[in-house]
């Protein structure tokens, strides 16, 4: 990263940003620190994207989220796509930006979901390599999330935290760790999400994703459906008392409740984060 | 078999579910493609028919957003039903693929003999043409209803029966203000 993680601006608690409560967002802007915005709505957008992204761009720190850049292609990535996404996050110069420890495409298919990995020096050497590609056209610093291991790839030579930890030494890039799917893949696939923290660098931790989960036919779906449960508050509050976290975004998708309810769990993040000094 | 082998072959198992029907038929295949044991064969094609439903119920998901009335009139069951019958024979792609998805769901219902109302269809033909009208290069978009479009907004919202029939044309026209496009 050209700019330390130590120099970012810690920004506080803030929220996905979704459009059925943009009216409400504006009426309560001192509760929203800072949002997180779908990178991809607002490519090749319309009139009306174009003007909604310059609104909330006057009013509050936008940080893009990209979802389709699959990094993991060992294919490489798709040149179009890349140089909008650029455009995008070099014209709002955000303090970063982020995307996902994954593919989305291969063979000509646009998978439409994040898959994962799996964790090999194969996989890790073609990451660094689209990473460093994209590093070279921005100097936007770029923070990778871990995803929900929906399955396990086959070819692993390592365990997730190496991965993730070789990953960032490599590329430089700063993490978004999502406690949601640390815990998912915990419950899941049977680990301590704790002794996962302790694998990982923490001090490459510059904004957490938080939200809540439901259980289908005895799996934890990273739905993003329901309220933060316990448990994710919990690893949440262990992640801000060890790390150096510049922000933490609520990342609820969908069965949107009343928009109080929401700004009540970004107040409570908040106040977490206060306690442990993260931000003001 | 490298990486990118690999991930082309689970590109097109967790999209096509005949594939993956095949492959648990022909478990050789995927052994030696992925350096696996008959076991382990059979936990990953599984597992990949997994990942397919999911991706298939985010699809769904995002296209309900995008056709929210014909989703209101054709009730949670009838649409999830539609949908992952279509999803089976159709992948989207590109920059607005959940966009594309849509219409092309609502194409799909309206050609398939699964609505059996005719002012549902016409509901799936207006939403899908305010996608379509919603895209940046397209000016205008001209349609043609059998039904008043704010009778049909209306049966929909009040799940009702058929409104009345009245022809109507809906006209989506943008126009750059000050003549900038």
């Amino acid at each position: 990263m050209t700019t330390a993680i130590a120099d970012l601006p810690a920004l506080g608690a803030g929220l996905g940003f979704r459009t059925p409560f943009r009216s409400e967002l504006f009426l309560n802007r001192d509760r929203v620190d800072f949002l997180e915005i779908t990178a991809d709505h607002y490519l090749d957008a319309t009139r009306a994207k174009c003007e909604e992204l310059e609104l909330l761009a006057d009013h509050f720190t936008l940080i893009p989220h990209g979802l389709s850049l699959s990094l993991g292609s060992a294919e490489g990535l798709d040149a179009d796509y890349r140089d909008k996404l650029l455009e995008l996050v070099n014209r709002l110069q955000p303090p970063w930006w982020s995307e996902h420890i994954a593919f989305t495409r291969a063979d000509r298919i646009d998978i439409g979901h994040l898959a994962p990995v799996p964790f090999s020096h194969e996989a890790l050497d073609v990451l660094v390599a689209n990473i460093r590609e994209v590093q070279q056209r921005t100097d936007v610093p770029l923070i990778l999330e871990n995803i929900t291991q929906t399955l396990v790839m086959p070819g692993a030579e390592m365990g997730e935290a190496e991965f993730v930890a070789e990953l960032l030494d490599r590329t430089g890039c700063g993490l978004l760790l999502d406690v949601t799917n640390l815990h998912t893949n915990a419950t899941n696939h049977g680990y301590d999400p704790i002794a996962f923290l302790d694998e990982l660098p923490l001090d490459r931790v510059v904004q957490l994703h938080f939200t809540g989960g439901h259980w289908e036919a005895g799996l934890l779906i990273d739905s993003h459906a329901e309220p933060t449960p316990v448990e994710v508050w919990s690893l949440l509050e262990e992640v801000l008392a060890r790390a150096p976290v510049k922000g933490a975004i609520l990342e609820r998708d969908e069965n949107l409740p009343p928009f109080n309810m929401l700004l009540a769990e970004v107040d409570q993040a908040r106040a977490i984060g206060r306690r442990y000094r993260r931000w003001v | 078999m490298g990486l990118a082998a690999r991930q082309q072959m689970l590109a097109r198992l967790f999209t096509d579910a005949p594939l993956r029907e095949q492959m648990l038929s022909d478990p050789e295949r995927m052994r030696s493609a992925f350096d696996l044991d008959a076991e382990e064969v059979v936990q990953l094609v599984g597992e990949c028919d997994r990942f397919a439903i999911s991706l298939i119920h985010k699809r769904r998901g995002e296209v309900e957003k995008l056709l929210p009335l014909s989703r209101r009139a054709m009730g949670k069951h009838h649409f999830t039903t539609c949908f992952s019958t279509f999803a089976r024979q159709s992948v989207p792609h590109g920059a607005k693929k959940h966009r594309a998805d849509a219409i092309a769901f609502a194409d799909f219902l309206r050609r398939s003999s699964s609505i059996k109302m005719a002012w549902i269809v016409d509901l799936l033909r207006y939403e899908a043409a305010m996608l379509a009208a919603d895209t940046p290069k397209l000016h205008l978009t001209i349609r043609v209803f059998r039904y008043a479009l704010a009778d049909l907004v209306d049966a929909a919202l009040e799940q009702a029966t058929s409104p009345p029939r009245r022809w109507s044309v809906g006209i989506w026209l943008k126009v750059a203000p000050g003549g900038r496009r």
